[in-house]
């Protein structure tokens, strides 16, 4: 089977696992800008709860989602161990809180199976395919086409 | 090799839609009755730079529409054809196809084959209407046109005329392409010049080069009364024979050039027009040395007198062996390399080759008498002052000064300075907490750092100014088609082009001054009968005018016309259901039709509507962060005044804090700060609260509640800031004032979207980020929270 | 050292692919935007090679060629007019004013070539 995400590179290659609650995931390493501890953030009115606001990084203004409260993975805690992860989707900059990166794993569509219809908190619109790696599975997410869509928020949506 | 030529392209089309600027702003300046030889001269300029960019980097299709248009130009330019006002409309008609066809080759859509055809087929029609004789437009003087003699008359400008050496570089470059007899010879006691020319080449050429030296209106050029020879009578055959007994020499030497030289010098009235000879012997080598004896050498043919001036022609180029006149003495010009190549059969002479005079150190023995002179530098410098006079060139190239750079590079630069400027910032407040004696040195240091920061800040951003000439410089066209569309008779003016604003400004105002534009024109200026019958010129006025007044630009749209009409805005505005009484103010009434949808026709002048549109040129320009205000006088006319930020990265902010956040009110909205009195807030209809301030009932809008931000609740604890917005004033409720900063816009639409109630986000000095108000929208959104809360 | 050939022209596209194609061939090359730029340049720094291009604003390549060939310096020094005008007129004023050659507009860097290497080799 071959797996194609929404920017169209094939899924094998070298992927960034995290995790969120129980569950682990992984996202295309390439579309990883950096990995940082969580800072305090700039709230935006009227946002959504899981969008935590924006920071400051290094001149750019970057929002920050937390994948744990749209995911509805219990409450959410703000520590020193706490991690954001900064993405890079198309010409955007992106920071996602996870609980934490566990490492990085290299997968090719050997070791990917399709994705379920159900079980994942995860529409399975966004799943790219499910990967075993010693014994985990790894839920693989393509993180631009959940990032770019109509339900995260962070993009005026074309009516707008 | 080969070269790919699409590299220049992008320079080919940014010269060129320049000269298509330029050149369109030359053709709305040009005065038909008496069209400014200087402008029509560099109207081909920029016609024939086209051209030839256009041929040479294969877009041919622009190149056959300049070259028709170019030969029209030329006739007019030489005074062939005289200027009528239908050949200014083609031009801009031919400006506007070029435009379509540069567009296209830019990725544009494809320019329209008709129009092309059609602006050919007339500029043609023009070009040959008058005289259908001369079809070809630059129709070549034959080359061997006889000589005539001319007198000419002129008297120097006094610099001019007080150097000898620019008298001497006159007298040469004339001796150039004449024989000259001198007549009198201008000095500086006396700057008249009066001297005989005999030449082959036309009137124009003298005038051309005379031009150089003093204005050409004050040339009189005109044919002797005398014959044709008779100035020659003296010693005509002497002459001759010396002249040719020169370059006889049978065995010339560098030494032999010396007499022949001083010949040409003294006696510039030979009789055939000697140029060149005079030139080679400058040259002072290749005149003899390859003189005639290797004809088998010429690369092609054999030059035969009479040829053309070209010896050596390649396709496409040439370089010159034979003189013009076929004379057969002038076999090289200077610079001629290989001389043994460019040999000439024909040449009476039979100079053998002289080694000495072979070799260009030979030069310095051919040393020209002082008459010929031409190389002291003063002379070139007056010269060059003579005629910057009347040279009012448009095109300002100056590749030299100025560098094209991306605005992608100079944004970078603004964004890498605007972080410059948050790190000092953050350093400033972090020092502020320092012992100042013990940490003297380094507070000085910082505060040296924050001028230089705030300086650099200031240069950096000054580059992405531009003039408003930017903007102003498309006005004349849009007048002068809709001026002419409206049977209006219009003169524009504009005033401070120089006046500079951000590139991103000067982009977004366009739309909102074309409006107003238009609006003057359409309903603002009478017709011709309307302003004669009412005392006025016929011809209406409309000003663009361009400032600076303290930290912003003030634009200006004015015109003479008809003014508004009060009492029908009154009328429209209670049609409308406005709050309005006879009573307000014409300032509060003209701010009414900026109301949103105060549009209809015939409400305001006695055309139509000057409302159309004007709520739409308001949100603009407050969306750029201005205001926008409207004075008009009936009978007299109509103002309208743009007041703009300097630039849109940064601004001047309050910063207020509000349940633990910053946000940053920008200082052109605020009216007043003030602490609040529990007996100044009256409720209304339940929830909706008002302020009352000096006599006015203003919506009083607590900041945390529009955010939903746990903010201070007890009123005398907190502040308000009065501001004011598209939709009029505010009373303002936050925390706390935190202090007034210069901030550094920046985008939340580059990574986020845009927020309801906020224009952008900054950086603080301690680093973290603080969101800019968009004051009309937070008091939409406080009244809009009221209404809901009285229905709910 | 290359040859140092001064390119006077006041289009900046001309200037460019000329200046380009001759650095190519291993020429040095100083550009001018009109005659008085171009004049400067040259009593600036001695080319070998002048190429004018005829109509430009504030000098005009005749001129140019006139002013520079009075100029010791540039006496012998070889100058090429760039002209649209391929009219014997045209060449008869160029050959007047003390021009080498002329070189007909458009034209390509193939042809520039062979022009310049056959004057300055």
């Amino acid at each position: 089977m071959d797996i194609v995400d929404s920017s169209g590179v094939p899924a094998s290659g070298e992927y960034l696992t995290f995790t969120l609650g129980k569950e682990e995931y992984g996202i295309d390493i390439l579309k990883v800008q950096e990995i940082r501890g969580y800072e305090a953030v700039t709230r935006i009115a009227n946002a959504p709860p899981f969008i935590k606001g924006v920071i400051n990084l290094r001149g750019v203004i970057v929002p920050i989602v937390d994948l744990r409260i749209k995911f509805n993975l219990g409450e959410p805690t703000y520590d020193q161990f706490t991690v954001v992860i900064i993405l890079n989707i198309g010409k955007r900059v992106v920071g996602v809180v996870v609980d934490g990166v566990s490492d990085v794993i290299q997968l090719n569509s050997d070791n990917l199976h399709p994705p379920p219809e159900f079980g994942s908190i995860l529409d399975t619109r966004y799943i790219l395919g499910l990967g075993t790696v010693d014994e985990r599975m790894i839920i693989m997410v393509d993180i631009e086409q959940l990032m770019t869509s109509q339900e995260m928020a962070l993009v005026e949506s074309a009516a707008a | 090799m080969s070269i790919d030529m699409s590299q220049f392209y992008q320079v080919f089309f940014e010269e060129t839609s320049e000269h298509l600027a330029n050149m369109e702003n030359l053709l709305l300046n040009l005065d038909v009755e008496s069209p400014s030889l200087e402008d029509l001269n560099a109207i081909f300029r920029a016609a024939h730079s086209i051209k030839g960019g256009s041929g040479t980097f294969g877009f041919t299709d622009m190149t056959g529409v300049t070259h028709v248009l170019e030969g029209l130009l030329d006739r007019l330019r030489k005074e062939e054809l005289t200027l009528r006002a239908e050949m200014v409309d083609a031009f801009l008609a031919a400006g506007d196809v070029l435009r379509a066809q540069l567009e296209h080759h830019q990725g544009g859509p494809d320019a329209d084959q008709a129009a092309i055809d059609e602006i050919c087929a007339r500029l043609t029609q023009l070009a040959t209407g008058e005289a259908p004789a001369a079809i070809h437009a630059e129709a070549p003087v034959p080359a061997e046109a006889p000589s005539r003699q001319w007198r000419l008359a002129c008297v120097l400008p006094a610099d001019v005329a007080a150097s000898a050496s620019a008298v001497d570089n006159l007298f040469a470059g004339l001796a150039e392409i004449a024989a000259v007899d001198i007549r009198h010879r201008p000095d500086a006691a006396d700057g008249r010049l009066e001297a005989l020319l005999t030449t082959s080449r036309a009137e124009g050429d003298i005038r051309d080069l005379l031009g150089f030296y003093l204005n050409p209106e004050d040339i009189q050029l005109r044919e002797p009364e005398e014959t044709a020879y008779g100035f020659f009578d003296a010693e005509p055959a002497a002459v001759a024979e010396e002249a040719y007994g020169f370059f006889e020499d049978p065995a010339p030497t560098a030494s032999a050039a010396d007499p022949g030289y001083g010949f040409f010098d003294d006696a510039p009235v030979a009789p055939e027009p000697a140029p060149a000879a005079v030139e080679e012997a400058d040259g002072g080598f290749g005149l003899f040395e390859d003189a005639p004896g290797k004809p088998e050498s010429l690369p092609d043919r054999s030059i035969q007198p009479g040829d053309s001036p070209a010896a050596i022609e390649g396709q496409g180029y040439g370089l010159f062996v034979n003189a013009p006149g076929g004379l057969g003495l002038f076999d090289n010009a200077p610079g001629m390399p290989d001389l043994g190549r460019a040999p000439i059969e024909t040449a009476p002479a039979t100079a053998s080759p002289g080694p000495t005079a072979a070799t260009p150190t030979a030069q310095p023995a051919a040393q020209p008498s002082p008459g010929r002179r031409l190389t002291d530098n003063p002379s070139i410098e007056v010269a060059k002052a003579g005629r910057r006079e009347n040279d009012k060139t448009v095109i300002a190239t100056g590749a030299d000064t100025s560098i094209r750079v991306s605005v992608e590079k100079v944004d970078q630069l603004i964004n890498l300075v605007g972080e410059l400027v948050i790190t000092q910032a953050m350093l400033a407040e972090t020092a502020s907490n320092l012992d100042p004696v013990q940490a003297e040195k380094l507070l000085a240091g910082i505060d040296l750092l924050s001028r230089n920061t705030r300086d650099l800040q200031e240069s950096v951003m000054s580059i992405r100014m531009l003039p408003m000439s930017m903007v102003f410089s498309r006005f004349p066209r849009v007048v002068r088609d809709l001026a002419g569309k409206l049977g209006k008779q219009v003169e524009m003016k504009t005033i401070g082009e120089n006046t500079e604003l951000d590139k991103g400004l000067i982009e977004k105002i366009t739309d909102p001054l074309t409006h107003l534009v238009r609006n003057s024109l359409d309903h603002g200026i009478e017709t011709p009968e309307k302003r004669v019958a009412a005392g006025k010129n016929p011809k209406g006025t409309l000003t663009l005018k361009a400032s600076h007044q303290g930290g912003a630009v003030v634009i200006e749209v004015m015109d003479d016309g008809g003014g508004l009409n009060r009492a029908r805005i009154l009328e429209k505005a209670r049609e409308r259901g406005l709050p309005v009484n006879d009573a307000m103010s014409d300032h509060d009434v003209w701010q009414l039709i900026f109301a949103p949808g105060f549009s209809t026709a015939d409400v305001v002048t006695d055309v139509s509507g000057r409302g159309v549109g004007m709520d739409v040129v308001k949100r603009n320009i407050e969306g750029l962060g201005g205001k926008v205000e409207l004075e008009s006088s009936p009978g007299f006319g109509t103002r309208t005044v743009i007041r703009l930020p300097l630039t849109l990265a940064i601004l001047d902010g309050m910063s207020v804090g509000v349940g633990g956040e910053t946000f940053i009110v920008p200082i052109t909205t605020v009216v007043e700060s003030l602490q609040p009195r529990l007996d100044d807030i009256r409720t209304m209809a339940g929830d909706s609260r008002m302020m009352h301030i000096r006599g006015e009932y203003l919506p009083f809008i607590a900041l945390s509640d529009v955010f939903g931000l746990p903010g201070v609740e007890d009123i005398t604890r907190g502040l308000v800031v009065v501001v004011e917005g598209e939709e009029g004033k505010a009373a303002i409720f936050v925390d706390e004032l935190l202090g007034q900063h210069q901030v550094v816009i920046k985008s939340l639409e580059a990574n986020y979207r845009k927020v309801p109630g906020m224009s952008g986000a900054t950086i603080m000095g301690d680093g973290r980020v603080a969101m800019i108000l968009d004051v009309a929208a937070v008091i939409r959104l406080g009244l809009a929270n009221a209404k809901r809360r009285v229905a709910a | 050292m290359g040859k140092i050939v001064l390119t006077v022209d006041d289009s900046a596209s001309i200037r460019q692919m000329v200046a380009f194609t001759l650095k190519s061939a291993g020429y040095e090359v100083v550009e001018a935007v009109d005659g008085e730029d171009g004049l400067n340049k040259a009593k600036g720094k001695q080319a070998n090679l002048v190429l004018t291009d005829q109509n430009m604003p504030k000098m005009d390549g005749l001129s140019l060629i006139k002013t520079l060939r009075g100029l010791p310096q540039y006496r012998t020094i070889p100058i090429l007019m760039l002209t649209t005008e391929s009219s014997d007129a045209m060449k008869a004023a160029g050959k007047a004013a003390g021009a080498t050659g002329w070189l007909v507009k458009p034209f390509d860097p193939q042809k520039l070539l062979e022009v310049v290497k056959k004057v300055i080799g």
